[in-house]
């Protein structure tokens, strides 16, 4: 992922930024600007609460190479309370705890690092609520 | 209208290494270890947690708590010793991840372990002198130990984050107070990868001095006595120099008992004296005064005056508590920590 791309998409994996149309309520993320339902281009943004709960999950024995220094580590898709459904790690849960339909909070925590001297990205992941 | 702490929260890594499992691999006896450094088990971040998430959380619940909008965040500091840019502030990953950009001024900050209250004279000032609604002042660390060294046994990671304004104030500034001296007790250089320290050094120049002082200091500036005070919170290197700082105070153990967080989680460095405060604030009553006393090697202190408010309580609600961090917990053996800690280089 280049610098640039990572800057653009801040807002939505620092703080599960949305876009929300103004004419059928219908929400997304990533955001987008036009609405493909109706077509409407007048969309607000709102922050997604960060609660919700575990759909189905995975564990990542063998990571793409960013993410070995994680492995092995759970991902899984989440729905939140606004119905949205994202993939994400889902990380301080233990073999026998993670399962199917248990609640979740959003984390914030670090992606990968580009080698010792280039940067580190951030973003959204989910754990067990506090 | 006073200043104040609005909100406050904590966070603390899951992962958790015993004092007696330290000493098992360097041949030492665990128990007189622990008991020697009243220090049970430290905590430990996980591979994708540094002192900017762990920052990032800990705001999150302090501006829960505030019930300040983000936008009116004016000022974002992190003090800590284990950013992890040099240059590239972990204050604007902050401010970004809580929505506070654009219209404030952020910076990380640095003075061994009181980073972070440096960070809330700061943001007293300003909001003090109606520069700015509010701000957030924290101080976080993902400590470094040299293997086999005595710090090992203490070096943790953790963080407190305070929104500081003029509403909604939970713990209403009284006064602050600063002692700080040229004194080398400890220090890293530039691209070192841990800490250098001068022993039995760090203790009666070093800590007990600056500690004493700005305590006393504080005092007589506000024209109280150890009596006014209900509650203490000092930098916790360790479980036994509070204690003893308290002591040659005057002041009674259980006044500061409750602020040990160091117990269980180790020494946090710039977030040590106030993870603590966060715990005497987790149960301190409405009328109740905490004295507030940080140490950074190096050196200074900075001693604070808070007076509990009757908001304290529902704030509370929307708050996470200091030991839902200390009982959130998984044990981890040396060899999981050699590798958490980057002690084990692989590539």
């Amino acid at each position: 992922m280049s610098i640039a791309d990572y800057w653009r998409l801040e807002a939505p994996r620092f703080r599960l930024e949305a876009t929300k149309c103004t004419n059928c309520d219908k929400i997304y993320f990533p955001p987008k600007r036009v609405c493909p339902i109706c077509n409407n281009d007048e969309l607000i943004h709102m922050d997604l609460s960060g609660r919700g709960r575990l759909i189905t999950f995975t564990k990542v024995e063998k990571p793409a190479v960013e993410f070995e220094y994680m492995g092995p580590y759970y991902v899984g898709i989440v729905e939140l309370e606004e119905g949205i459904r994202i993939s994400a790690s889902i990380v301080d849960v233990a073999e026998e705890q993670i399962k199917e339909g248990m609640p979740l909070e959003l984390a914030f925590r670090k992606y990968y690092a580009i080698g010792d001297e280039g940067i580190v990205y951030y973003g959204y992941k989910f754990r067990p609520p506090l | 209208m006073q200043t104040g702490i609005a909100g406050y929260g904590v966070y603390i890594p899951m992962n958790r290494i015993s004092v007696e499992e330290i000493a098992r691999v360097w041949g030492e006896d665990g128990v007189r270890v622990s008991r020697s450094i009243n220090v049970f088990e430290k905590s430990v971040p996980s591979l994708d947690e540094d002192t900017i998430t762990i920052s990032v959380e800990a705001a999150r619940i302090a501006l829960r708590m505030s019930g300040f909008s983000p936008s009116s965040i004016g000022a974002v500091y992190v003090g800590s010793e284990s950013h992890p840019f040099a240059v590239y502030p972990s204050a604007v990953h902050v401010a970004e991840a809580i929505g506070a950009t654009p219209h404030l001024t952020a910076a990380d900050l640095e003075f061994a372990c009181k980073a972070g209250t440096a960070g809330m004279q700061m943001v007293f000032g300003m909001v003090g002198a109606g520069q700015i609604e509010a701000g957030l002042a924290i101080g976080t660390d993902t400590s470094q130990g040299r293997p086999g060294d005595a710090l090992e046994y203490t070096a943790g990671a953790g963080g407190a984050a305070f929104v500081i304004g003029k509403d909604n104030i939970v713990a209403e500034l009284e006064g602050t107070y600063s002692f700080t001296t040229d004194t080398p007790d400890f220090w890293r250089r530039e691209g070192a990868s841990y800490p250098s320290h001068g022993s039995r050094f760090t203790g009666a120049p070093a800590y007990f001095r600056h500690v004493i002082s700005a305590a006393k200091g504080l005092m007589e500036q506000l024209g109280l006595t150890i009596d006014d005070f209900d509650r203490v919170t000092f930098h916790q290197p360790n479980g036994k120099f509070p204690l003893n700082a308290a002591r040659a105070l005057g002041i009674p153990s259980e006044k500061i008992e409750d602020a040990l967080a160091v117990k269980y989680v180790g020494n946090t460095y710039s977030g040590a004296s106030i993870v603590g405060l966060a715990r005497q604030l987790d149960i301190a009553k409405p009328g109740e005064r905490i004295l507030l006393v940080s140490y950074g090697s190096g050196a200074g202190s900075d001693a604070f005056s808070f007076v509990v408010t009757d908001l304290i309580d529902e704030a509370r609600q929307h708050g996470v508590p200091v030991d839902t961090f200390i009982n959130r917990k998984r044990f981890i053996d040396y060899a999981t920590y050699a590798r958490y800690r980057g002690k084990i280089r692989i590539k």
